[in-house]
């Protein structure tokens, strides 16, 4: 498309007073000076440019697929592969309107002699969907800057990027022993890791006898090894309307992080052989009291269910109110129902988002939501309703919830229904854990007012005997659940241990694998970060005459060892 | 929509259109200081930059500083204007009556305050922020020159009154007098009752009875004032009628009692402690005033009514200064002073309206889309260049050519730069595709100097004295008709 650009107005009127007042007053210098402003007018109308052909253009997507909130580096490289040199060429690649750029800038200029490159690098933060990049725009200009034709070349290399929920979390056939019960507790038990002595008892089986113990005192004792046992885990993930809130343009709510933190934790947790169940409150699902339920179990086929789950719990929109639930899908919440929407409309996506208008209400809609406005002011009696649901859902997981079980809330504490909810689980006999997504920008004042709260609300979940996380931006997600996880396990070990035959399973005891007991990393961390956090009710619940610790035996002995 | 056309893109990458380029304003300041000190020296005034670009300046560093929110930036902001704004103005409308010198002056002074505009990025929403801001400064200077007049000649009334009340002997005229005075002081009681914070400043626990007692002592105070006054609408009648002395001469003691009413020690302590409570109840309300919570808006037009009324008293404590140091000591600096306050004095009073002319003719541009809103300094600036230039037209016709060819380019690499910066943000580096125009803009007009200077000689030296005037209007139609293919 090439147009003129008119800047020598200002020019033409200059000559035109120029001319007047030099044959007004005789003054020949006056008037001869109307040639100044008379040249500048020719060089600009004299100005031409013609859409460059020899111009490669090259982008480069990295990393893609990349999960929710993971900034993303985009390199856009316009080499002049002709031989005439282009004076002003300015070029602005064609960011997706519902990512935002955080970092470097997607536009440039330069004079690119034959040869010359100009390279944009800049970053985006990734939010749930799938984004297609448009070719960029270049425009070039002519010597005088009067004529601009603009163009958009192909484009090589990466064309999209991909944003799931388990895109940095391997399939789980390659990380998972499938062997169940890798989390230690703190009660003994049968295992490899010596643990304490206890005194013989005649059902002992006699290769747990310390023989040593015989030589030595000719009483029998017997060996004690770190239990490890295998949990129940209940991911539950807040995807209440008042959560579907960014921290900025273009960031991904923090339902979106929620679900993200999810998906991860299922994934390491099935890959360690646990039980994990899912539900998302907040919404109208298929099960009991509207939830979206799935019972805990383990397998490969479990993750894809649960996965499943949290992408509904991130794009499903409230059925209750089309009108709603449309402007949730174009806000930017998910990508994809907006192009299952038009896909089955029988329209093409690319041309459903290259059509500008349609592109500009999309980008109003998610400004006005991404400020907080972009809420629909819903009827009060619509916002009672949901909070009904929402209650009547807690509640409904105290009786689903196996026995033995914990909880896991993934949420953003930005009200405080979670800090009910979890000190109704309390109440309920759940053992229950928080992983608080932060979304609060603590840049004006209401935002740390904001930021004040939410941070009471997770001490409000401590005061109850959960354990509140505090994922901060910036934070890996694998450290946050590697410490929210194996310092719950500790914490309610003694629960599992004393639902025997429900969550403890004391027979899947025999099942660990003895090449494998010393555990990862994370067992590692789990026992530091049991240290700190067996001073609850929990470690005190420990029977006494099980406990023998290397302490007591020493003193039991009287030192003689 | 930019000035170049429309963005390039749409706005969700990154931010607002930010300031025009630097290096594009670089080359257009250059431009403009070289063409002024190269005229200054060929004219023999090397002052001819710095003093206009200092009034320049810092009336656009005041426009500039409109833009904060602060009641101390406010402040230097109105203050700026006030003083250096309105010497720029005086300088701009006043310099013309000189001659084609004085157009030139002119024409540099705005060429200068053009490239400072562009630099602090002042459209026209800083302009008209300007008109309104100068036009309430300048209407609380004539205020509270008013209001200082009016204070003034009631405090010399005041003090009429009450040396003649203290010098009067005749009885109506001493119980007048002081039924005057005691009026006058129950009414200031009355605003300082009123005024003072004395309920805030009680203790909780004794706040009801102080209320109290204050309510009544309002309510007697209130019925007493009237009642005096009651007795000085009497006694005035009665001493107009002569009914007051044939009653009370027969009675020496109350004779002398009721002339001494109006003595010194009698009417001086009620006057100290009347004027006392007026000053009490000043502090008070000012103090209230001050520690008020504004918004942002309130302290903008606070600042600029703070802003008058200093130097209303700037202007009054130098009159002071100077009258008694002529008076009393006769020293040379007073007179030198007086020379000095004279000239802000006309300043304050001729520079605002002239500051409101000139921004104002601006502003009117703006609004009517002559002047482009956000190239409104560039603009500004090739204007001045342009009037620089028909000032030079009966001196020399190379300035005029330099000017012309300084105004293109400034123009030129000016709107450029924001077309650039509208099209791309302000992140990316445009450093070399800037230079580059920079370079073509003033390679044109270097060519278009030498080619008006060609011509200049060509009809002055080879045609001299053969051009007619018909000749010269041909060649002016001729230029115009050149411009109706180019359009600009």
């Amino acid at each position: 498309m090439t147009w003129r650009q008119h800047r020598w107005r200002g020019a033409v009127a200059a000559t035109i007073l120029l001319v007047a007042l030099g044959v007004a007053r005789g003054n020949g210098a006056v008037l001869l000076g109307a040639v100044v402003p008379l040249l500048y007018v020719a060089y600009g109308a004299l100005s031409r440019a013609s859409a460059p052909e020899d111009l490669v253009v090259r982008r480069t997507i990295s990393p893609t697929p990349a999960p929710p909130g993971r900034p993303v580096t985009v390199s856009l490289e316009v080499e002049n592969d002709g031989e005439r040199t282009l004076t002003d060429v300015r070029v602005a690649d064609a960011v997706p309107a519902d990512l935002a750029v955080t970092g470097g800038s997607p536009r440039g200029s330069g004079t690119l002699e034959p040869g010359d490159r100009i390279v944009l690098e800049y970053a985006v933060v990734a939010r749930r969907g799938e984004y297609e990049f448009d070719p960029p725009q270049v425009r070039v200009r002519g010597l005088g800057a009067g004529a601009v034709v603009t163009t958009e070349p192909a484009v090589d290399g990466d064309s999209s990027l991909a944003c799931r929920l388990d895109a940095d979390a391997p399939p789980l056939e390659q990380i998972g022993t499938g062997r169940i019960g890798q989390l230690t507790t703190d009660r003994p038990g049968e295992g490899l890791t010596f643990h304490s002595t206890r005194e013989y008892r005649p059902d002992d089986p006699a290769d747990r006898i310390d023989w040593r113990h015989y030589a030595k005192r000719g009483s029998l004792a017997t060996v004690n090894y770190e239990r490890q046992v295998a949990a129940t885990v209940v991911l539950v993930v807040d995807a209440r309307e008042p959560n579907r809130v960014v921290a900025g343009p273009g960031r991904p709510t923090a339902v979106e992080l929620s679900a993200y933190a999810a998906t991860r934790a299922l994934t390491d947790l099935l890959a360690h052989g646990h039980d994990v169940g899912v539900a998302a409150i907040g919404l109208s699902g298929p099960g009991p009291a509207g939830l979206h339920w799935l019972e805990p179990a383990s397998g490969s086929e479990q993750r894809a269910r649960g996965l499943e789950i949290f992408r509904d719990a991130t794009g499903v929109h409230d059925e209750r109110d089309p009108e709603q639930s449309s402007e949730w899908s174009a806000a930017g919440t998910s990508n994809w129902e907006r192009r299952d929407r038009a896909e089955r409309a029988g329209g093409d996506d690319r041309a459903e988002r290259t059509n500008g208008r349609d592109r500009t209400e999309q980008a109003h809609r998610r400004n006005r939501a991404e400020q907080g406005h972009g809420r629909m002011e819903r009827t009060a009696g619509a916002a009672d309703v949901d909070d009904r649901r929402a209650d009547e859902q807690i509640r409904k997981l105290i009786e689903l919830a196996p026995a033995g079980a914990q909880v896991a809330l993934f949420s953003p504490l930005l009200d405080d229904r979670p800090v009910e909810a979890v000190e109704t689980w309390r109440g309920g006999g759940l053992p229950s854990i928080v992983l608080s997504p932060d979304v609060v920008p603590e840049n004006t004042v209401s935002g740390q007012y904001a930021q004040i709260r939410r941070r009471t609300r997770l001490a409000r979940c401590q005061s109850v005997g959960t354990r509140a996380v505090d994922w901060r931006r910036g934070t890996p997600l694998p450290l946050i659940i590697e410490y929210a996880f194996s310092a719950n396990a500790r914490l309610s070990s003694g629960r599992l241990g004393a639902n025997a035959g429900s969550g403890g399973r004391p027979g899947d005891d025999e099942s660990v694998d003895p090449w494998e007991t010393d555990g990862d990393g994370s067992d590692a961390s789990a026992r530091v970060a049991a240290g700190a956090e067996t001073t609850g009710s929990d470690a005190g619940s420990m029977p006494e005459d099980e406990a023998v610790g290397p302490a007591t035996e020493r003193a039991e002995t009287g030192g003689e060892d | 929509m930019s000035l170049a056309g429309p963005r390039l893109d749409r706005p969700s990458a990154i931010g607002d259109e930010g300031r025009p380029r630097a290096i594009s304003l670089w080359i257009a300041t250059l431009v403009i200081v070289a063409i002024t000190v190269a005229v200054g020296a060929a004219l023999g005034e090397p002052t001819l930059v710095t003093l206009p670009a200092t009034f320049a300046g810092l009336a656009v560093a005041g426009i500039a500083l409109l833009d904060r929110t602060s009641f101390v930036q406010l402040f230097v902001g109105h203050t700026l204007i006030v003083t250096f704004g309105s010497v720029f103005a005086l300088l701009v409308l006043a310099a013309p009556l000189l001659g084609g010198p004085g157009i030139a002056l002119a024409g540099f002074t705005v060429a200068l305050f053009g490239i400072a505009m562009a630099w602090a990025d002042v459209g026209g929403d800083g302009t008209k922020r300007a008109v309104a801001s100068c036009f309430v400064t300048y209407a609380a200077v004539l205020s509270s020159s008013v209001f200082l007049l009016v204070v003034t000649a009631f405090g010399v009334l005041g003090w009429a009154i009450v040396v003649v009340v203290t010098e009067t002997s005749s009885i109506g005229g001493s119980v007048v007098g002081f039924a005057l005075v005691v009026v006058g002081a129950g009414c200031s009681a009355l605003i300082a009752l009123w005024v003072l914070p004395i309920r805030q400043l009680t203790p909780r626990s004794r706040r009801d009875r102080v209320e109290s007692a204050l309510s009544s002592a309002r309510w007697r105070i209130g019925i007493g004032t009237i009642a005096t006054f009651g007795v000085l609408i009497a006694v005035a009648i009665a001493s107009i009628f002569d009914l007051l002395g044939p009653g009370v001469s027969g009675v020496p003691i109350l004779e002398s009692l009721l002339v001494g009413l109006s003595a010194p020690f009698v009417v001086w302590p009620i006057v100290g402690l009347s004027l006392l409570a007026l000053f009490a109840s000043a502090v008070a309300v000012t103090l209230r005033l001050l520690t008020r919570r504004f918004g942002t808006s309130a302290v903008r037009w606070s600042s600029a009514v703070v802003v008058g009324v200093s130097l209303v008293a700037f202007v009054v404590g130098m009159a002071i200064i100077v009258i008694l140091g002529m008076t009393y000591f006769n020293l040379i600096g007073a007179a030198m002073a007086a020379n000095a306050a004279s000239i802000v004095v006309v300043i304050l009073v001729a520079g605002p309206p002239a500051f409101l002319i000139v921004v104002g003719l601006v502003l009117v541009g703006v609004l009517l889309r002559i002047v482009p809103d956000r190239a409104g300094g560039p603009a500004l600036a090739a204007v001045g260049l342009v009037v620089a230039a028909i000032g030079f037209g009966s001196l020399s016709p190379v300035l005029v050519f330099v000017c012309l060819a300084g105004a293109a380019v400034v123009w030129d690499v000016s709107t450029f730069g924001l077309g650039l910066t509208a099209e791309l943000g302000h992140l990316p580096d445009t450093r070399r595709t800037e230079l580059f125009h920079g370079v073509l803009s003033v390679g044109v007009g270097v060519v278009a100097v030498l080619v008006a200077v060609a011509l200049e000689w060509v009809r002055t030296d080879v045609f001299g004295g053969v051009v007619a005037m018909g000749a010269v209007v041909a060649i002016g139609f001729g230029a115009l008709i050149l411009l109706t293919p180019l359009r600009g």
